[in-house]
């Protein structure tokens, strides 16, 4: 998925705030470190699924994480 | 840097590497090339013999390097991620775009010259499969 312009991510710094790295939280939820990058950097928009393993690793909800600029 | 990191690094350069050897290999084998004659003409005979032998070895090291069974699982699976799998969607997306701008491109020159049609066929051959490789080495490098 590409990234959309409409969608805004606080999952960095949901991260931080968890105490992972790119590395630990992309082990946690089986990909890669740059998977996890790129959609904190916005280049990339996860899918559903990934979106809901995310929120259970941070223990937070989708919403979240992603939300509409708008 | 991690060993997914590693691999996946590893693999973007040797699709670099068999597109840009796989281009000259096919470049060398067209009929247009073979009318250089003389030294010209062995130096391109040359330059393709060494792009095959240079695809070959690293289509060699990509099998082997991610052989099935070898990689752990978590390794495996982080490799062929959703990213992968949506920078591949693109990528052939990409490299059909190439393909019909070459095709394009040629059906256009050959209104103003004689264009040889296996050189034609080469020409829309190499684009469709050197698109794809170029365009997913490029997308896997987006995100560092």
């Amino acid at each position: 998925m590409a990234e959309h312009p409409d969608l805004a991510t606080s999952l960095k710094e949901h991260r931080q705030a968890a105490g992972f790295t790119q590395a630990e939280l992309a082990e946690k939820v089986a990909v890669s470190r740059k998977t996890i990058n790129t959609i904190e950097n916005g280049v990339f928009v996860p899918t559903t699924v990934l979106a809901l393993r995310l929120a259970r690793a941070l223990d937070c909800r989708v919403e979240d994480l992603f939300s509409l600029k708008n | 840097m991690s060993d997914v990191d590693k691999l996946s690094a590893r693999r973007r350069w040797l699709l670099v590497i068999m597109g840009l050897s796989f281009l000259i290999w096919q470049v060398s084998d067209l009929e247009i090339a073979g009318q250089a004659g003389g030294a010209l003409q062995d130096g391109i005979s040359a330059a393709g013999l060494v792009g095959a032998l240079v695809w070959i070895g690293a289509l060699v090291a990509l099998l082997l390097t991610f052989k099935r069974g070898q990689l752990a699982k978590p390794v495996r699976d982080a490799l062929e991620d959703e990213l992968v799998r949506a920078n591949r969607r693109t990528a052939f997306a990409i490299g059909y775009g190439v393909m019909i701008v070459a095709a394009a491109g040629l059906f256009v020159l050959s209104i103003f010259v004689d264009i040889i049609a296996k050189d034609a066929l080469n020409g829309v051959l190499v684009a469709g499969i050197v698109g794809p490789m170029f365009a997913f080495a490029w997308l896997e490098g987006r995100g560092g």
